[in-house]
């Protein structure tokens, strides 16, 4: 090893590091915080004339943010779409096939137009119907579509062992959307006693979350 | 579920809407609050982002778990730490009110990993971790300031397997020492 090398090894320890990093969250979070100062000052000027409104609202929000969180709050803080692992694109492909197609409506939040492909290739039963369903479903849930989002979770989630933690997962943020905290949480638990778990953090969060 | 146990969870989790939100909750009671010391607003704003920030480290660095206030005590008590630090700068402190400051040892909440003045070797350390790039980045930031297990960088960034994130990480450790100068 170089004597330059050494020198650099000595440098970077654990403690060093964190303290950099931490600068550097702290800087982050700063201009995080003056940009939400600025925005707020500049709202407030260009909108003197609804300040009363404004006012009331947010004596609103601070009376709902001084009361428990609610299922739908959890929901929308967990829910994100489940990236599409069935037809991923590069750059230089075209988009041809029914299967492409509908993945591409998903790809780019056109949910409606999404579930009809998703529809067609249901139908057509010649590909993996177990992981379309649930793409089905979360579009559903994209678009608050909750119900029936539950029923093809609920009636599926069984249905192959690759996709069952992804099918408990989402099945637990709709019962959340349909604020039943209960099934939400029975969910949960089934779902933290697989052996995999793509979202295994999450879910043991929102447990904790639930159960106080 | 409790309020102050849920926006905790956000702030360990680097959730920055908890971040603004936690920060706008508090915000008018904590300028009214402050308002009593010689202080101009834009000192008292800043002050005020500072400890949403500290609250923010203490949360992320496992000193704060479980609250045995609530979660405004909290905030006001780094608050009302970091008004007497500000005036102790100006000579401006008025005892009586900070006399809890004056006479003990710094309590480990108000020690501040962001507040330290960096060493010789941290800023060569600083200017390097900023050369880094962004995955790289956000891979040591979950490892030693977020102190993520492997697995649960597993599940944030969507690597394939923990050996993966292990030689990932020993590329970015790599990549800094060589770009230190």
């Amino acid at each position: 090893m170089s004597k330059n090398l050494e020198t650099k090894n000595k440098m970077i320890n654990d403690d060093d590091l964190k303290t950099v990093i931490a600068k550097e969250e702290y800087t982050k979070g700063k201009k995080q915080l003056q940009k939400l100062e600025t925005n707020r000052f500049s709202i407030q000027k260009k909108w003197l004339v609804a300040a009363s409104f404004i006012v009331f609202v947010s004596l609103l929000s601070f009376w709902l943010l001084q009361k428990d969180v609610t299922p739908k709050e959890l929901f929308a803080q967990n829910f994100e779409v489940y990236p599409n692992l069935i037809t991923p694109k590069t750059r230089s492909e075209n988009t041809n096939t029914l299967k492409e197609i509908a993945f591409n409506n998903y790809e780019i939040k056109n949910y409606k137009e999404a579930i009809n492909g998703f529809n067609t290739l249901l139908a057509l039963k010649n590909t993996d119907t177990t992981a379309v369903k649930l793409y089905k479903a979360i579009s559903l849930l994209s678009i608050d579509n909750t119900s029936e989002a539950i029923s093809i979770l609920a009636k599926n989630k069984e249905a192959n062992k690759k996709w069952k933690d992804k099918y408990l997962w989402y099945l637990s943020l709709a019962y959340l959307k349909n604020n039943q905290p209960e099934k939400a949480n029975k969910t949960l638990e089934n779902l933290s006693k697989e052996e995999y778990n793509f979202k295994k953090k999450a879910t043991l969060t929102l447990l904790k979350l639930l159960k106080e | 579920m409790h309020k102050d146990t849920f926006l905790l969870e956000g702030l360990k989790n680097g959730n920055e809407k908890t971040l603004s939100k936690v920060y706008l909750i508090y915000k008018s009671d904590f300028i009214a609050y402050a308002k009593k010391f010689d202080l101009s607003k834009d000192d008292i704003i800043d002050v005020y982002q500072d400890v949403i920030l500290a609250l923010r480290e203490n949360v992320v660095s496992g000193k704060l778990t479980a609250l045995n206030s609530s979660l405004k005590t909290y905030i006001f008590s780094i608050g009302k730490y970091m008004i007497y630090s500000k005036l102790r700068k100006k000579n401006n402190v008025h005892l009586q009110e900070f006399n809890e400051f004056t006479n003990t040892e710094i309590n480990q909440d108000y020690d501040f990993l962001f507040a330290k003045e960096l060493t010789q070797n941290q800023k060569k350390l600083q200017i390097a971790f900023k050369k880094l790039g962004k995955k790289c980045q956000q891979l040591l930031t979950l490892l030693f300031y977020n102190n993520y297990s492997f697995d649960d960088v597993l599940e944030e960034l969507d690597y394939t397997s923990k050996d993966v994130v292990k030689s990932q990480k020993s590329r970015c450790l790599k990549t800094l020492k060589q770009k230190i100068k």
